[in-house]
């Protein structure tokens, strides 16, 4: 559906403009990607809660979705020599993806041919691909390579023991896969993405902190809770005082081929929640606060009335000079709004890349095992390569999370550790209601623009499930 | 990037008291939330006795500041969850978690509070 009904686009306030507004008093001039609005609105209808915790919805996602549509596996930083591989695990599928090149990516269903063992359980390397039961093993190319007590197999043909493949696109350093042989390649299904994303290129920048945690809720119920943010008034009611949650904005391009749909949730900007009379001032140095938490000893400065930079420039012209001190990267051409404000694309079915340098973060969605009341949400924190020819660093490696495991215990997340965990003490309590829900009322409600990108999320999960 | 180890925080004493507030700073049936690195640390001057428990409700974990205090029970005023301010306890169902209280001294007119973990780390 074209954008044409009216609706209306978010709440300001007095002293908290809408985004759209913020993006034109901008101290910088500011990428188009970032001026330019969706093409899509989806059909307003509620979502049946039982696609949450059905095994039958379920199964039929891991036939009609996991097997058939690109989606987010792994960065190639995760991989950086040749022979290297991690699991790619989704419900009870799993796929093992190897560089097997200097520059070649390849995925195989995570099953050895022999009696059916797992191949690759974690991260890994190494010149094969040998399963621990009895030694089978092949080349990184998914051809044979040895079968102990190969006089035993006389029936084998190592032609036709090849691992099963599945196909893999790159973009940006981010790897995808798609099962289906029949599927059309990758490129179309990033959609605005590869245009969008010219201005931060994902390819410079690396995997500098990289948690996953499991989560005692349906993968969707995970993913749509950080789709919006509506559920800041309530769930992050600490974060108001600087954060322009109802004046987010929300966008859908959807080109038929790609459901791609972004969030740009502005700070340093009191919530128009909180009245005309909230004080802009306090959060500006809310916002100083806040980012001055990841560098211990550095002054924190306060807004300034005497600047000819309003508050935003102010906090993002401090962010400009401190970070590019810190990675020896000139980042004077970058807008207000990325150096400060949440920019979330969404890509269908499982990955949100964030944009800029405000909160530079990548989350995966993913069922976990084969209860479809649990999931798995990875978030990784990106950090431009540092300038001055300096080496790539590595990629951090994955901290596991335990479902009861807080992310306040991993206190090097800093404050986004209580963000997290906030939303993580809602996730349960979401899926445990939606399995109780009243008979004829078992359906959810989405707002018609905060709401908007669940709402196109889901148009897009029916036609996939054919349902 | 709002990521990194916590803030320097003022220094505690061997005996790992934090000094945080003047007790003329919290008159009788007021409440302060200070800061403590990430974390804070709500004040409470209430029924004659001064407690300091985390600004923090264990249930949504949404900020108690504000929230109705009775007979030295706290209301979280989001969702309800109830806490006797001396020891923490949940008073009702709501959660089954504790609230987090810091043992409390007043010392030449200061209120100290004591935040060093018991395992002394």
């Amino acid at each position: 559906m074209a954008v044409s009904e009216s609706v209306i686009r978010g709440f300001s306030s007095a002293v908290s403009p809408l985004t759209e507004a913020l993006i034109e008093a901008d101290s910088h001039a500011v990428d188009a990607s970032l001026r330019t609005r969706g093409n899509h609105l989806p059909i307003q209808k509620k979502i049946p809660l039982r696609r949450y915790y059905s095994p039958e919805y379920a199964a039929l996602e891991k036939e009609r979705l996991w097997k058939k549509v690109w989606q987010f596996a792994c960065r190639e930083e995760d991989i950086p020599n040749v022979g290297d591989r991690v699991p790619y695990t989704v419900g009870d599928l799993s796929f093992v993806i190897v560089r097997s090149g200097p520059v070649e990516f390849r995925a195989f269903y995570n099953t050895c041919l022999h009696r059916g063992t797992r191949l690759c359980d974690g991260p890994g390397g190494g010149e094969g691909l040998r399963c621990p039961f009895h030694a089978w093993e092949w080349n990184l190319d998914g051809s044979l390579k040895n079968i102990p007590s190969r006089w035993d197999f006389q029936a084998v043909k190592s032609a036709d023991y090849h691992l099963p493949e599945v196909r893999v696109g790159t973009w940006g350093g981010f790897i995808f896969i798609n099962p289906d042989p029949a599927a059309p390649p990758l490129e179309p299904a990033l959609g605005v993405l590869p245009e969008f994303f010219k201005g931060c290129p994902a390819e410079d920048r690396f995997t500098a902190f990289h948690i996953r945690k499991r989560v005692r809720a349906n993968w969707k119920v995970t993913l749509e809770a950080f789709l919006e943010s509506y559920h800041v008034v309530e769930t992050h009611s600490d974060s108001l005082a600087f954060t322009g949650d109802a004046s987010t904005q929300y966008d859908i391009w959807d080109e038929g081929s790609a459901h791609i749909s972004r969030l740009i949730t502005p700070l340093a900007i009191p919530s128009p929640h909180l009245g005309d009379s909230a004080s802009a001032t306090a959060a500006v140095d809310r916002a100083f606060e806040v980012f001055a938490m990841a560098m211990p000893g550095v002054p924190v400065p306060k807004y300034d009335p005497t600047s000819a930079l309003s508050g935003r420039a102010q906090v993002a012209e401090w962010r400009r000079q401190m970070m590019g001190a810190g990675l020896a990267r000139d980042l004077s051409p970058w807008p207000d709004v990325a150096m400060l404000d949440s920019i979330q694309y969404f890509m269908f079915p499982n990955f949100c890349p964030w944009y800029g340098e405000g909160l530079p973060l990548v989350y995966q969605f993913l069922p976990y095992g084969t209860d479809p009341n649990e999931s798995w949400m990875s978030i990784r924190l990106t950090a431009p390569l540092p300038g001055g020819g300096a080496p790539r660093p590595p990629a951090a490696p994955i901290i596991e999370l335990d479902f009861d495991e807080p992310f306040s215990s991993k206190p090097e997340m800093g404050l986004l550790s209580l963000i997290f965990d906030q939303d993580m003490s809602n996730l349960p309590r979401i899926q445990s209601g939606i399995r109780g829900a009243a008979p004829g009322r078992a359906e959810a409600t989405l707002g018609r623009y905060q709401e908007q990108r669940i709402q196109h999320f889901h148009e897009i999960l029916e036609k996939t499930l054919g349902e | 990037m709002p990521f990194g180890p916590p803030p320097a925080r003022p220094p505690v004493a061997a005996d790992g008291y934090l000094d945080v507030l003047a007790v003329e700073d919290l008159p009788p049936g007021s409440q302060r939330s200070v800061p403590h690195g990430f974390e804070r640390v709500l004040l409470c001057h209430a029924s004659g006795s001064i407690r300091a428990v985390a600004d923090l409700c264990p249930h949504a974990l949404q900020p108690l500041a504000g929230s109705e205090i009775v007979d030295g029970v706290i209301r979280c005023a989001r969702h309800g969850a109830l806490f006797d301010l001396l020891t923490g306890k949940p008073q009702n169902g709501v959660t089954s978690k504790a609230l987090r209280v810091y043992p409390v001294r007043i010392r030449d007119g200061r209120i100290q509070i004591a935040v060093a973990d018991p395992a002394g780390a």
